[in-house]
């Protein structure tokens, strides 16, 4: 079984050289029909990944890997002609801001059957009728009418519902979500997540989701990889990440999506600064805020080295910390 | 972590219907018949800018295109025994200081006045517009050039440029219309390239990029549709500066010559005789004034049109 989506070592630079990079040889694949999650917070690289496989990187951004491909497509060394076939048609995106992502000058229905008639060579009817097919397919209510409104009239839901509908016009294989309900409140978020969940079993697509809830991905994500400052720190099934997480890190960000008071009644959160490790130049980029480092007495080995992604335990379940390698050892 | 737990992920099936009409409850509803009725059906809710301006224009037109038939007199016949007459059943608008008939002298300058202006106005705009463009995108050598060339024409005053352009080339409308599009471009050039880098950022961008959509495609479908409106209020509101400098130039003797005139030229003939007969620069200065409060208040109203342009 081929996966649909592989990246290997895609290390990615922005600013003068030698300043840190923003992704550190990140690895991931996403197989046929898998929905992972990339999950960490803010600045953690995981939306410039999801930029990296579009080959949509703000300017001046450098990007290296060993290989990035889509089945049998090699995206990284793929011309942007080429990759203008491949957006839209093998791997599409959704956003953050769906009301943002709308022309405001073109209504639905135009936007929607812009990459049917560009993508798919559909004639100005046949992209109607597919606009109306579509826009019912992701569930808006009264579709003819939608089709005639425009960006600020719609809710931020149904907007991401038009985006979805634009999304999946191409049929792709890989849907990259970048925190599609970030912007949305609670009772839409769940609906939205439910209709990709929906959307990938009935087109038996793939999806990458990023985002910084591990609450919201948890309930649709088969696998999910955490990040930490530009490189993944665990990496597993959904079931394997909540219920036994390895890092540190991991550890602290399901403690933080329980939303359990702790005794003295606050939330738990994780102290520290997240922007500081990436300025940490060798060993563990999370030891500033680790408890378990302190803990354990591997301040030495975490100082001096980071340790490469370890299986630890079941398959497919790897952690970057050393607490989680010495313990094996020690078994 | 009740998400966790969340029945959608053993039933992933999503009830379409049930999602669908809650959605048309939550939804702001659309203004009603707002989205489908087009057209004319629409006059209503047009903004009175739009109407009165539209109105406007029309009726210069009109009058202008039905002058051939409708001026009262030959806008070059003199009557040198009725100069300089006050209004009469005769000369609705008096004669001027050769006794040429007023009213028919407007109606036929209007037609110069007009057209020169529109076409000028037409060629800076689209030129200026696909250059500013091409500069904003490329960012290299040319916009860099492009740009230096526009400080140096904007560093003159337009009717300098106009007019060393005319005094090169002859006379002639054709070299009028070319000096005047020469001189003008440059504001649409840098308000469109500013317009782009400004859309270029803005997100619904990215997404069309996301769909793979090529660059020519996301300019011609998703930028100049945004860029639109300002670049039409620029529009707008230079008509009425294009209708003075066109009768600038003639009056220098460099843009339409006699026995032709327009309204800038029978502004500046009047000039001497304000003190007898007011009416001589009253009339062609109302005509360029209403004609550009036209043009202005359509351009304004096309911008707050409903329906276009999101409010937040």
């Amino acid at each position: 079984m081929t996966d649909t989506l592989t990246i290997s070592g895609l290390t990615v630079e922005l600013g003068p050289p030698g300043s840190p990079p923003i992704l550190d040889r990140v690895s991931l694949t996403v197989g046929p029909g898998e929905i992972v999650a990339l999950v960490g917070e803010s600045g953690s690289g995981k939306s410039m990944t999801a930029m990296s496989l579009m080959r949509l990187l703000p300017p001046g951004a450098r990007m290296r890997a060993d290989a990035i491909s889509l089945g049998d497509i090699d995206v990284l060394h793929a011309s942007e002609h080429e990759m203008n076939h491949i957006r839209g048609a093998r791997i599409s995106m959704l956003f953050q801001q769906p009301k943002r992502m709308l022309d405001p000058t073109a209504t639905v229905g135009a936007q929607v059957a812009e990459p049917l008639r560009l993508c798919l060579g559909l004639s100005r009817s046949q992209a109607h009728a597919r606009v109306i097919e579509l826009l019912a397919d992701v569930g808006i209510a009264e579709p003819e009418r939608r089709a005639h409104s425009y960006a600020h009239q719609l809710s931020g839901g149904i907007a991401q519902r038009v985006m979805i509908a634009m999304a999946l016009a191409g049929q792709p294989d890989v849907l990259i979500a970048d925190e599609p309900t970030t912007a949305l409140d609670v009772t839409v978020e769940v609906q939205i997540l439910q209709l990709i969940a929906a959307k990938r079993a009935k087109l038996g697509m793939s999806a990458l989701f990023v985002s910084h809830d591990l609450g919201v991905v948890s309930s649709v994500a088969d696998r999910i990889a955490v990040m930490y400052a530009g490189r993944i720190v665990e990496e597993g099934t959904t079931r394997e990440i909540l219920h036994s997480p390895q890092h540190p890190y991991t550890k602290a960000l399901v403690k933080c999506a329980m939303l359990k008071p702790e005794a003295d009644g606050s939330l738990y959160t994780i102290l520290g600064d997240a922007n500081a490790a990436r300025a940490v130049s060798h060993g563990c980029r999370f030891r500033a805020r680790c408890l378990v480092c302190t803990a354990e007495h591997l301040e030495q080995k975490c100082e001096s080295e980071e340790p490469e992604l370890a299986g630890c335990g079941r398959a497919e379940h790897s952690s970057r910390c050393w607490a989680t390698i010495e313990t094996r050892k020690a078994r | 972590m009740s998400r966790v737990d969340n029945p959608a992920v053993d039933n992933p099936a999503v009830d379409n219907t049930a999602s669908g009409a809650l959605d048309g409850v939550l939804d702001p509803a659309p203004s009603p018949g707002a989205p489908r009725i087009r057209g004319l059906r629409r006059l209503r809710a047009w903004p009175w800018s739009l109407r009165v301006g539209l109105f406007g224009v029309l009726a210069v037109v009109l009058v202008l295109l039905a002058t051939p038939w409708s001026a009262p007199f030959d806008p070059a016949l003199q009557d040198l025994s009725n100069r300089l007459a006050p209004p009469s059943g005769a000369h609705w608008l008096g004669t001027d200081q050769l006794g040429r008939d007023v009213m028919s002298r407007l109606m036929w300058g209007g037609r110069f006045s007009v057209t020169i202006a529109a076409i000028t106005l037409t060629i800076s705009a689209v030129f200026g517009t696909l250059l500013g463009i091409v500069c904003a995108r490329s960012k290299g050598v040319l916009d860099e050039f492009v740009m230096r060339v526009s400080d140096v024409l904007l560093a003159f005053p337009e009717m300098i440029v106009a007019m060393f352009l005319v005094s090169i080339l002859g006379a002639g409308y054709g070299t009028l219309i070319l000096a005047l599009a020469v001189a003008g471009w440059t504001p649409f050039a840098r308000l469109a390239r500013a317009l782009t880098l400004e859309i270029n950022s803005r997100d619904f961008i990215e997404a069309a990029e996301s769909l793979g959509f090529s660059r020519t495609f996301i300019i011609l479908r998703h930028l100049l549709p945004n860029a639109f409106s300002p670049l039409l209020a620029h529009a707008s509101v230079r008509f009425g500066h294009t209708l003075i400098t066109v009768g600038a130039l003639s009056f220098l003797g460099l843009g339409v010559a006699p026995p032709d005139s327009d309204w800038g030229s029978m502004l500046a003939d009047g000039l001497p005789y304000m003190s007898r007969a007011a009416g001589l620069v009253i009339y062609p200065g109302l005509a360029i004034f209403l004609t550009a409060l036209a043009v202005t208040l359509t351009g304004r109203g096309i911008n707050v049109r409903p329906g276009r342009q999101g409010r937040g």
